[in-house]
């Protein structure tokens, strides 16, 4: 499988197992492999504001000729990719104004994003007005399901996998392979906006956060469970896929997952492919900067 | 103040059909300004009505749209906002220019829209292509050097580097096509002394990165000190185009100005065409207030979603003081809440949801009604509502609308008129006040004001059309009732009033029993 030519033509969302997961890295490797300009983004407090407010030195992306960053204003003269500024955006972020600019060489900059769901949209509008249709969003898990509603997304999941975090990050791949493989039920969708919910007999749908305890209270004779997207489970993979073997379990929006980007530390990828599903195996890549 | 006044008719639903286009109308809406000044309210008005004739060619109409919607706030922070800042002024002024354009010349004359920034828009022309904008070579010929410099460095450090990344490949097999780094295993990163330098990665593993000829870092060090140079030539062009915009300072001011006229005129104009408002027109001060075809838009809606037809209301307050009564659900209350819309609407500049709407302007407005959503700790509802009227009150040592819907209702009758008594005899003595009440309490009034009432629910015609039929459910029995209840004003003729009330309740299925034992009761007295 090639990861990174499957994320041109689309917006793909790279999220993280946690902090210093390689997320960057794999966004700068899917900007060195890709063919198409690109245009990237982050999004969350942890990719975004945190480390310029802290002080901690902000990872910088590669650009090309013609691919377009969303960059602190502030820190615009201090790319070297000659950038020419297509859109300053009003809502200040903790490191100033955004603004969406193009590289006019090849370049590095630092990159930053908006800091509403409603921000990520217009931005999204603005890249896709300036022709550029492969996009990456280096962040937050919790900014797809806006940007979901509105453009081709998918999602490459990037995991830092080590002995004593070898169970749960197994799990945690299973269970978002299992949801990303679920169906989609856009009649739902009206439902999540508020609206009224759909007259299916049998159905469930819980708004908001999935947890044990929204578990909990799925009606005995409940055949589906509807919920928005795969961002709002907040179970583990034991309790999902008991679950799973009850109801049928669909989403309102459907997030495919186009990769998971394994990065391995001290575990075997044997060890760590025996604890995956199939379906968690057939997403699997590992970290793309190995050689044997 | 008018706080209360526009939660009581209900004032946000309104605003919400108005969208300024601009973060300058944007601000001015959140502003909510209420004009006390007629000569303020009447430019309004022209503007909006000049802009609804202007809307009439959508092509036109639709052009100044965009470019009102492409106009960004000017950078607060000048110089300071560097590179990002001259971006917004120059698609502030690229899109003033081109809305300027499209505006009849004596309606950019009444906004002030006039174009003299054109030097200044030249100047950042050179930094912009289609839209976007850079601090261009064009600015400064040793910027434009250093980018030759660099652009040709550039080409040497990539023939250098893809030689010496084929050296390590050929004499290696490593393969960084591309890529700044590599993970790979211990033992081979020690077979590769020279070629590459290494972090640990984990415990068998390194992280390589390719070490570069001594040529290749030599340009590298060129490459950097020209970048150096590039950022300061930079600045300096930045710096020299901020002097430019600071120096038309004024003449910018003069442009944000224009466009937030135009814009508040612009948008109330679609929002006048959008929900078939009508100029209001504002009479000398102690003029009747006059409505024809008055709209309580958010009820408008509510009964257009039960499928019932809205009855638009026609009334005149001419003295001082109206006091007016009428059935349960007579549409006392709604008439109160049309004439705060209307008059809050004319007073914050829009048109109104009226055929015909004429009122004096006033200083301010008040509503003093049982709001639900108040609450104070150890007050009671009756509590709440003395506060209210106390605040009100304070204001009225300029002109003011007072308006009191169902005032005391949560005390016993005798007290309930004494003080409405108390209301009317304090408002009678004051020329300022403009009072409206509505109440199902009697009490004598003063020579200032009128008695009015709703003319209440037709039971003749009523009896006629339900002979032997039963209406059932929510829907069916607001249907009944609507249909049958003339929502008109009336001079009172007499003290008693209609009495309506055990009918309504009645359509609105209290048992039989009750309404028997009710009209037994009324009879009885």
């Amino acid at each position: 499988m090639d990861p990174i030519a499957q994320l041109e033509g689309r917006t793909t969302f790279i999220v993280g197992s946690r902090k210093n997961a390689g997320k960057t890295t794999f966004l700068n490797y899917a900007l060195a492999a890709r063919r198409r300009p690109a245009a990237c983004l982050s999004v969350g407090l942890e990719s975004g504001s945190a480390d310029r407010v802290f002080g901690t030195p902000k990872p910088r992306v590669r650009l090309r000729p013609g691919d377009a960053a969303v960059v602190p204003a502030s820190a615009l003269s201090s790319s070297d990719a000659g950038l020419e500024i297509l859109q300053v955006y009003p809502t200040a972020t903790a490191v100033g104004r955004p603004a969406l600019a193009r590289a006019r060489r090849e370049g590095t900059a630092e990159i930053t994003g908006p800091s509403t769901n409603s921000g990520l949209r217009g931005i999204l509008r603005d890249i896709a007005g300036a022709g550029i249709d492969t996009v990456f969003v280096d962040g937050a898990v919790d900014r797809i399901t806006q940007a979901a509603a509105d453009a081709k997304a998918g999602i490459v999941y990037v995991t830092r996998v080590e002995p004593g975090t070898l169970a749960s990050a197994a799990e945690a791949v299973n269970l978002l392979a299992d949801a990303a493989g679920r169906p989609a039920a856009p009649e739902w969708k009206a439902f999540f906006a508020g609206g009224p919910a759909p007259a299916e007999k049998g159905s469930f749908a819980v708004r908001g956060a999935f947890t044990s305890s929204r578990a909990a209270a799925i009606p005995a004779d409940a055949r589906e469970l509807v919920l928005e997207d795969l961002t709002k489970i907040f179970v583990g993979w034991r309790e999902w896929s008991a679950l799973r073997r009850r109801v049928r379990t669909v989403f309102a929006v459907r997030l495919p997952l186009k990769a998971v980007a394994a990065n391995l530390y001290n575990v075997a990828p044997g060890e760590f492919e025996r604890k995956l599903t199939p379906a968690a195996r057939a997403k699997l890549v590992y970290n793309p900067y190995l050689r044997k | 103040m008018n706080e209360t006044a526009a939660k009581f008719c209900g004032f946000d639903e309104f605003l919400a059909h108005y969208e300024p286009l601009t973060p300058y109308g944007r601000a001015e809406k959140a502003r909510g300004t209420f004009y006390a000044s007629p000569g303020a309210l009447t430019l309004l008005y022209d503007l909006t009505g000049a802009f609804v004739s202007f809307s009439r060619n959508k092509a036109k109409a639709d052009k100044l749209s965009w470019h009102l919607k492409n106009i960004p706030e000017l950078p607060s922070d000048g110089p300071a906002s560097g590179p990002a800042g001259l971006f917004l002024v120059h698609r502030f002024l690229s899109n003033f220019k081109a809305a300027a354009a499209l505006l009849p010349a004596p309606l950019a004359k009444k906004l002030g829209f006039r174009w003299d920034c054109a030097g200044l828009l030249t100047l950042l022309d050179k930094g912009a292509q289609s839209g976007a904008f850079h601090i261009a070579d064009s600015f400064s010929p040793a910027l434009a050097k250093a980018r030759r410099a660099i652009a040709g460095i550039d080409r040497h450090l990539a023939g250098l580097r893809a030689e010496r990344l084929d050296e390590i490949r050929k004499k290696s097999g490593l393969d960084f096509d591309g890529l700044d780094f590599l993970v790979i295993g211990e033992d081979r990163a020690r077979c590769l002394c020279g070629c590459v330098f290494t972090e640990p990665y984990d415990a068998g593993r390194v992280v390589a990165k390719p070490i570069m000829t001594p040529a290749w870092l030599e340009l590298a060090g060129e490459r950097e000190r020209l970048r150096a140079e590039e950022g300061r030539e930079e600045a300096r062009a930045c710096a020299e185009l901020w002097a430019a915009v600071t120096g038309e300072r004024a003449a910018l001011e003069a442009c944000e100005k224009a466009v937030e006229l135009c814009d508040r005129a612009f948008s109330r104009a679609r929002m006048a065409k959008e929900l078939s408002l009508s100029r209001p027109r504002l009479a000398p001060a102690g003029s009747p207030i006059s409505v024809e075809g008055g709209r309580l838009l958010p009820l408008e809606r509510t009964l257009a979603g039960y499928g019932l037809p809205y009855t638009p209301l026609d009334f005149i307050f001419s003295k001082p003081l109206s006091v007016i009564h009428g059935s349960n659900m007579g549409g006392k209350t709604v008439v109160l809440k049309t004439v705060t819309l209307l008059q809050l609407a004319a007073q914050t500049g829009f048109f109104v949801p009226a055929k015909k709407y004429s009122a004096p302007v006033f200083a301010g407005l008040a509503a003093v009604w049982g709001d639900p959503d108040e609450k104070a700790e150890g007050l009671s509802a009756f509590g709440l509502e003395m506060e209210a009227f106390n605040r009100a009150w304070s204001a009225a040592d300029r002109p003011l609308l007072l308006v009191m819907d169902e005032f005391a209702r949560t005390t016993n009758a005798a007290e309930a008129s004494a003080l409405i008594s108390g209301v009317l005899s304090a408002a009678a003595a004051n020329p300022n006040v403009r009072l409206l009440l509505a109440t199902h309490f009697r009490v004598s009034l003063p020579g200032e004001a009128a008695a009015l009432r709703m003319r209440g629910f037709d039971t003749a015609a009523f009896r006629r059309h339900y002979k032997g039929k039963t209406s059932a459910g929510l829907r069916e029995k607001l249907r009944t009732i609507n249909r049958f209840m003339r929502y008109g004003l009336a001079a009172e003729k007499d003290s008693a009033g209609p009495a309506d009330a055990l009918k309504i309740a009645a359509i609105l299925g209290v048992p039989a029993a009750v309404i028997r034992a009710a009209e037994k009761f009324t009879e009885g007295r």
